[in-house]
């Protein structure tokens, strides 16, 4: 009998899990080789929830790298291997808020300009579909931004998590630390100020992407 | 607890079964099995979510920075003291600032030692032991001891005989027919 799509879905999860598991067990033991492995297995998630929450290339990959030679540095500490994911997040999300909070210094000095956080680098180009696609881009995170702006740092965490790094919602109470019962308010809370963004659920009635 | 199956989830209920289906009311979860309507509801908004995540990773650009991990095994005392730098530095300036201050008026803050201390207390002891002596001596103060005539102690045995005369001896001089003391 064939296996069912959800059925493959998740055999390949558990491989991948036992892989992970795996390879960090060799990297705990001292291979480099290992963990530059599993740098690639999550390099784009993480890179990615961090281009979330700053919303500029280069800060995303600056705090990538910084992410990854912490984890390097500090694999030793990891006390359940088969977390190394949320592990990893968990030290993600406390590199962000160092970026913040140096960030917040920094323009207290006026050393760092916060007029445009949207990223600009790759939206110079000019080419008919090129422009349209990054001018969608610009609105799009512009609106994110607005959004994000409007929840608590929890309804934040949470919603990005939830809903952009595809967490569940235990996995999300292991990353903050938090109970699930909390982490459920919180995101209801958050779902109730999206509901109340038209322009973004505008924004996503017109995107097929 | 009763619900009419007639009337569909409001807004909330639906967010509420977005965050996690099973914590509705069971009356609930049966009319969003059993509703078509608020179940294309739900599945609408929840699409929209998932639109949200998709089309994030969709503009999200890609990342040209190779992750690079250091050859050796990390040299830990460098990383611990790179990891504190700004610690270190604020505690090298609050230091340097307290040598400065020390240096500067060392006098100022300079507290007082035991021995002046107890030289201060023995000096007051003495002077209060001073004044203790002298009431003891005589408790009236000065203007009494004027009034009752203790205050001046010069008087002679000569300036006493004039004032009060002894009475054995003749009156130098005493005419009973004149006014006054003729001298002798």
């Amino acid at each position: 009998m064939p296996l069912s799509d959800q059925e493959k879905h998740n055999s390949k999860a558990m491989e991948t899990a036992s892989q992970v598991t795996a390879l960090v067990n060799q990297a705990r033991a001292g291979s480099k080789t290992a963990f530059e492995q599993l740098v690639d297995l999550f390099h784009e998630d993480i890179f990615c929830m961090v281009y979330y929450r700053t919303r500029v290339r280069m800060d995303a990959e600056d705090i990538t790298q910084e992410i990854f030679l912490n984890a390097f540095k500090s694999l030793s500490k990891l006390k359940k291997v088969e977390q190394f994911r949320i592990w990893l997040l968990k030290i993600g999300l406390n590199r962000i808020r160092d970026f913040y909070r140096k960030k917040k210094v920094r323009s207290i000095f006026g050393a760092y300009s916060n007029d445009d956080n949207i990223d600009q680098s790759d939206t110079t180009n000019n080419d008919q579909p090129e422009a349209l696609n990054n001018l969608m881009k610009h609105e799009f995170w512009k609106h994110i931004g607005l959004l994000l702006e409007k929840l608590s740092r929890m309804e934040r965490e949470v919603f990005l998590l939830r809903f952009m790094d595809h967490l569940n919602i235990r996995e999300i109470s292991q990353v903050l630390k938090s109970s699930e019962s909390s982490v459920k308010t919180h995101l209801y809370r958050a779902l109730q100020k999206f509901r109340k963004e038209p322009e973004l659920i505008n924004l996503l009635k017109e995107e097929t992407v | 607890m009763s619900f009419d199956k007639s009337v569909h989830l409001s807004e909330d209920q639906l967010l509420m079964a977005i965050v996690e289906e099973s914590d509705l009311p069971i009356s609930l979860r049966e009319h969003l099995f059993t509703c078509p309507q608020c179940r294309a509801d739900k599945v609408r908004f929840e699409h929209k979510l998932t639109q949200v995540g998709r089309m994030a990773k969709y503009y999200t650009p890609p990342s040209k920075q190779r992750i690079l991990l250091p050859d050796s095994e990390p040299r830990s005392f460098y990383l611990w003291f790179r990891g504190r730098q700004a610690a270190f530095g604020l505690a090298l300036t609050v230091a340097m600032l307290i040598l400065v201050v020390w240096w500067t008026a060392p006098f100022k803050i300079i507290p007082e030692g035991g021995v002046e201390i107890t030289a201060r207390e023995m000096q007051e002891a003495e002077s209060l032991m001073t004044e203790i002596s002298i009431l003891a001596e005589n408790a009236l103060p000065a203007v009494y001891l004027d009034i009752i005539g203790e205050s001046y102690t010069g008087f002679d045995e000569e300036f006493m005989q004039f004032i009060i005369p002894s009475i054995n001896k003749e009156p130098q001089s005493y005419d009973p027919g004149t006014k006054g003391v003729m001298p002798c």
